[in-house]
């Protein structure tokens, strides 16, 4: 009775035993054969940083947009021979293989994820940002608030589907309708027209005078 | 049953009365009121170069070198000033100035370039998603370069000048800028 139960109990260590090192050689060969490369594993080589133009600028950034948009491109098969073909292809090419997987009429596809920063403002080296005193009123004539600047960078650009092969100048045609549905955006948000009201704001702020100040949008 | 459909028609009715043109919330990220005067702008490049050699068991190696150029503005957040920075006495005025920060950062993807790609042995062809993660590192390794520059001591200078000709324009005779000394500047380069 007692030998069988040491047996038993023999039997179940050596079973754990053996689970645990299925577990170890399991976990050791996804390691080493499936894991993704990550971008923390990019390390670059040291390259200088060149400055090639400084600039003295005089913008006033009133108003902050943060926009986020999906944009995509997608190319379909033209025959069903074409899309056999494909498929097969797909499947011989490592990158591919999972495209090919599940067979369907997409020959190629790209979707990025884009976040970009718009900001708004005035830029007063314009000629038309002047101050006129008269009698008691201080009229400050400044441009209409504009769009000074947009950032879409790398950072902020997630390559979220990638089926297929495609090249350069395909991106950066897809990162420049990203930039222009944002633009569209803020336009139809009426940025620039609600970048007045705090540019009046940060302007009145700092004007420190005892006549009545009036602030004027050049039209 | 009266009741309740007399109901479902007022919510129909009441849904139908949007302005069509009206965007969708979910478009918008943040709109933000700042004001923040960028009185500096810097154009900067840089070659991107990543050597993947890989792991033991992947035969061969490929590299790429890419080109990138990156517009960073810098300047101050004028409505970080408090009523108690301005002083004004008679004639005179003495202000004291927020710290510069960087404003703005762009990396224009016109502006991004692959330069050379060498791919051998049985290494697969750089993807887009590939290129986007060394374009990130790029990114990352241009902002931190950042802080070698004088970009925020340029900004500074440029701000003080602003600032001395807007007073002058306002009539005043002399006018006092202090800067914010260096340890309290915001050395954040992630904007």
């Amino acid at each position: 009775m007692r030998r069988q139960k040491i047996r038993e109990i023999r039997t179940l260590i050596v079973r754990l035993g053996l689970v645990a090192a299925i577990a170890f050689i399991g976990y050791w060969v996804y390691q080493l054969f499936f894991k993704g490369e990550s971008a923390d594993e990019i390390v670059l080589e040291e390259t200088p940083l060149k400055v090639e133009q400084i600039r003295s600028i005089l913008e006033l950034n009133t108003l902050k947009f943060q926009d986020e948009t999906v944009v995509d491109s997608v190319e379909y098969y033209k025959s069903e021979s074409d899309a056999i073909w494909g498929t097969l292809d797909k499947l011989t090419d490592p990158d591919q293989f999972k495209h090919g997987m599940k067979p369907s009429a997409i020959r190629r596809r790209l979707t990025l994820i884009v976040r970009g920063e718009l900001l708004y403002g005035v830029d007063l080296k314009r000629k038309d940002f002047q101050f006129i005193p008269k009698g008691d009123t201080l009229t400050i004539i400044i441009p209409q608030p504009e769009l000074l600047s947009i950032s879409l960078n790398p950072k902020g650009t997630e390559v979220y589907l990638e089926n297929g092969d495609w090249q350069d100048y395909e991106r950066t045609h897809l990162q420049r309708k990203a930039r222009n549905k944002m633009i569209a955006s803020g336009n139809l948000l009426k940025l620039p027209e609600r970048a007045k009201a705090p540019l009046e704001k940060a302007l009145r702020s700092l004007v420190k005078t005892d006549k009545t100040l009036v602030i004027k949008f050049e039209k | 049953m009266r009741n309740s459909l007399f109901l479902c028609l007022v919510v129909l009715l009441l849904a139908s009365c949007g302005d069509e043109k009206e965007v969708h919330e979910t478009e918008i990220y943040q709109i933000r009121a700042i004001g923040t005067l960028s009185t500096t702008e810097y154009t900067l490049g840089k070659i991107i170069h990543w050597n993947d050699e890989g792991e033991w068991y992947k035969f061969g190696d490929r590299k790429i070198l890419m080109s990138c150029k990156a517009t960073v503005k810098a300047g101050v957040n004028l409505n970080s000033i408090r009523e108690e920075d301005i002083e004004v006495k008679g004639n005179k005025i003495t202000i004291q100035l927020p710290p510069p920060e960087i404003v703005s950062f762009e990396m224009d993807p016109e502006l991004v370039r692959t330069e050379m790609v060498d791919v051998n042995g049985f290494r697969s062809d750089f993807s887009q998603v590939d290129k986007s993660k060394v374009l990130k590192k790029g990114e990352e390794s241009i902002r931190k370069d950042l802080k070698k520059l004088h970009i925020l001591d340029e900004a500074e200078q440029n701000a003080k000048i602003f600032i001395i000709d807007f007073y002058k324009n306002l009539g005043f005779e002399q006018v006092i800028v202090h800067e914010t000394p260096k340890d309290k500047r915001n050395t954040n380069v992630d904007r």
